[in-house]
């Protein structure tokens, strides 16, 4: 039951609230009680409430504040963009954005694939509840 | 941007009896800094008080002793040991409880505590202490009659669990106290006058004792001069050692 996932210098965090909101951001300093200073390669470094962060598993290795050139090495180091893409929380996120992106067609083409995996199943079920039957 | 404001406030050693260890914590606290309050004429000004300081992490760890278990889920706390089996509920505290070397430590945290919740830290581990104690040794009140004239006539009835005291300062009223869950009540044998009540858990045995002594208060007399009652004598344990 104790916490796992502490507020650290390298902590990756999601922001979860606000104008950047869905990007994966790295914690490289504590501001006061509240607030954090929190970096990212493809952004300009800003403060931001923990409120608006959810932390993740991962830890990177980094000092206080680094260059951005320091900080981009320990994310490929830490190889943070992988680990977050095979993590099941960073799998779900993928699926929902794919999900809000689709068009009309590709709504249908899921219809119609989801139409057909219910038939296997219950194929499937089916054949099963025979055997128990014959049993 | 600011930079980090803080200083190490204290650090806390705390000594913890069983085997001479010493756990160490070292607070490390930030200054947050309210707001000024605006300004008010004096006749609509409320009354403000300014935002505790609150400590980031305060904790502390206890020994737990061989031959007794401790379960801890959701703040139940759970004590099994030789004697029987005690629980204890910490739902009305904002702590973190946590079993640590498989059982052998116990860990109490307080995050982001006020002055109030640290102070539960080490209430809390008293309170599980005494659980412990409670189910190694057990709990023994003895209380002692003092009477200046009418001898405190007292029969254990319910197979010890309840008692019936009569003739306190001549009264015709019999008190009839019932002794609560697990406590035991007897007559001393060998020294006059005494009552003995056994149990595991120290919150019911003293309480038992509590309400023993309260039945028989004096009315409407001098309490300086008429010292009658029965009064505890000594809070010790069933199985005593050293």
């Amino acid at each position: 039951m104790p916490f796992k996932r502490f507020v650290e210098i390298g902590r990756v965090a999601l922001v979860n609230y606000g104008k950047d909101y869905g990007r994966l951001v790295v914690i490289v300093d504590v501001v006061d009680q509240n607030r954090a200073l929190v970096d990212a390669p493809d952004m300009v470094r800003c403060q931001i409430n923990f409120k608006r962060l959810s932390l993740t598993d991962i830890k990177i290795d980094i000092k206080r504040v680094p260059k951005k050139t320091t900080l981009i090495k320990a994310m490929e180091e830490a190889d943070v963009k992988n680990k977050w893409e095979n993590s099941s929380w960073g799998k779900k996120l993928i699926v929902q954005k794919r999900r809000a992106s689709l068009n009309d067609f590709d709504r249908f083409k899921v219809m119609l694939a989801k139409i057909k995996r219910g038939g296997a199943i219950r194929q499937e079920l089916a054949k099963l509840k025979k055997e128990v039957a014959a049993s | 941007m600011q930079r980090t404001s803080g200083t190490i406030t204290y650090i806390h050693i705390t000594y913890m009896g069983m085997d001479n260890t010493y756990t160490c914590a070292i607070f490390f606290t930030f200054h947050a800094c309210p707001p000024p309050p605006p300004p008010q004429p004096e006749s609509e000004r409320k009354s403000e008080r300014s935002a505790a300081m609150k400590t980031i992490l305060a904790s502390e760890t206890m020994e737990i002793p061989e031959g007794v278990t401790v379960q801890v889920a959701a703040k139940v706390v759970t004590v099994e040991g030789p004697r029987g089996k005690l629980t204890r509920n910490f739902k009305h505290l904002n702590l973190d409880f946590q079993l640590l070397e498989g059982g052998r430590k116990m860990q109490v945290d307080a995050w982001f505590g006020t002055r109030r919740t640290m102070a539960a830290i080490r209430t809390a581990i008293s309170h599980v202490q005494n659980l412990i104690t409670g189910v190694t040794k057990g709990y023994r009140y003895k209380m002692r009659f003092v009477y200046a004239h009418f001898p405190i006539n007292a029969s254990i009835t319910n197979s010890n669990s309840a008692i019936e005291i009569r003739n306190f300062l001549g009264e015709k009223k019999v008190r009839k106290v019932d002794m609560l869950d697990g406590v035991t009540i007897l007559r001393s044998e060998k020294v006059k006058d005494e009552l003995v009540l056994d149990g595991n858990d120290v919150e019911l045995v003293s309480r038992s004792a509590a309400l023993i002594n309260q039945k028989c208060h004096v009315k409407k007399k001098d309490i300086r001069k008429f010292l009658d009652g029965i009064y505890v004598s000594d809070k010790g344990t069933i199985t005593e050692d050293q």
